[in-house]
């Protein structure tokens, strides 16, 4: 049994490593405390380097470069050979590494359940608690525009 | 199932482009490399340390059909970010295996005169190195230096003095053996000994 969590195209992996890389990385490190003691390789060790993003202006006419974001990405192999990935902003190397292996973990049957029940599920929690939180911040300040009715002469 | 690349890949790929620049400062001389990374069949890992030490997403690879699997392209892609190309003659790296066939180095990219540095490199897998088949002179050679491969054939030999007639264009040659590595560049001089 894999994830219950899924994107809304039904990609179970993609959620969890969206859920991994954006968790804050002390939440992370107090969830994944007995993950990170599991054996493995490092197929890449962490690495810091540079992606450009890219914008449309309202979301329409040409693409262009809105400027660089630091990521720092992993790639771990377990005992049994299965592979983990990980993409994170920033420049923390623990913090890929454990969402690398927090990847590879749930792909297998023998811990992706567990994984999936100690470390995502509350990660997942903790992320959409946040962002209702924004949301009703933002929700607070809104302002709607009307026209006042003129007079006729 | 993905094989390691170097460990540490600042400090592993350093010494392993030292250990490859040498070879070719020095032709003939034999430099170990590649004890310190994994490699998928049949990729020797001396020959992947030259892979991912030389290749990158600018460099397109050309590999053997005998080397020529699913593995190696999906290491040479992950670990170098290298396309894999079906044309020999748009490789800027080719790696082979010596004993088998590769296309003939004439028909590799040999740069041009104004623009020498756009040309092939061709790496081949040997068993090992035995002095004999030849003597290499010229650039980085103080007087003449004895060389020979195993597993390579006189019409190998023939054109490599080819390809050193072209000079300042034409191809370079790594050989890679287990862990070790020696290099052939066009501006060596061939003689080939008579036993060959």
């Amino acid at each position: 049994m894999q994830s219950q969590i899924q994107t809304s195209a039904g990609n179970s992996r993609a959620a969890w490593m969206r859920v991994l890389s954006q968790s804050d990385w002390r939440d992370l490190e107090s969830y994944a405390k007995e993950v990170a003691g599991t054996p493995h390789d490092l197929l890449r060790a962490p690495e810091t380097g540079l992606v450009m993003l890219r914008g449309r202006m309202g979301a329409t006419g040409a693409a262009f470069n809105l400027g660089e974001a630091t990521v720092t990405r992993c790639a771990v192999r377990l005992v049994d050979g299965t592979e983990g990935h990980a993409y994170v902003m920033g420049r923390n190397a623990a913090h890929a590494r454990l969402a690398a292996l927090c990847d590879a973990l749930l792909q297998g049957k023998d811990f992706g359940t567990a994984v999936s029940e100690m470390v995502i599920a509350p990660l997942e929690a903790k992320l959409q608690a946040a962002h209702v939180e924004t949301s009703t911040k933002a929700a607070a300040t809104k302002v709607d525009f009307f026209t006042m009715v003129r007079g006729d002469d | 199932m993905t094989e390691r690349g170097f460990l540490d890949v600042a400090v592993q790929s350093a010494h392993a482009f030292r250990a490859i620049m040498q070879a070719v400062a020095r032709p003939g001389r034999v430099l170990e490399l590649g004890s310190d990374l994994e490699a998928p069949d049949p990729l020797l890992s001396s020959a992947a340390a030259v892979a991912l030490t030389l290749c990158d997403f600018q460099t397109p690879i050309w590999l053997a059909p005998e080397l020529r699997n699913e593995n190696v392209i999906h290491y040479l892609r992950f670990h170098a970010g290298a396309p894999v190309t079906d044309e020999p003659g748009k490789a800027q790296f080719l790696f082979a295996m010596a004993g088998e066939t590769w296309p003939a180095p004439a028909l590799l990219m040999q740069g041009t005169h104004e623009y020498p540095d756009r040309s092939a490199t061709l790496v081949i897998q040997v068993a090992g190195f035995a002095p004999g088949d030849v003597v290499l002179s010229g650039p980085g050679i103080l007087s003449s230096e004895p060389f020979g491969v195993a597993g390579l054939n006189t019409s190998f030999w023939a054109a490599m003095v080819e390809n050193h007639a072209r000079f300042p264009i034409g191809i370079d040659v790594i050989f890679a053996a287990p862990g070790l590595v020696a290099a052939l560049p066009r501006a060596t001089e061939i003689r080939l000994l008579e036993s060959v």
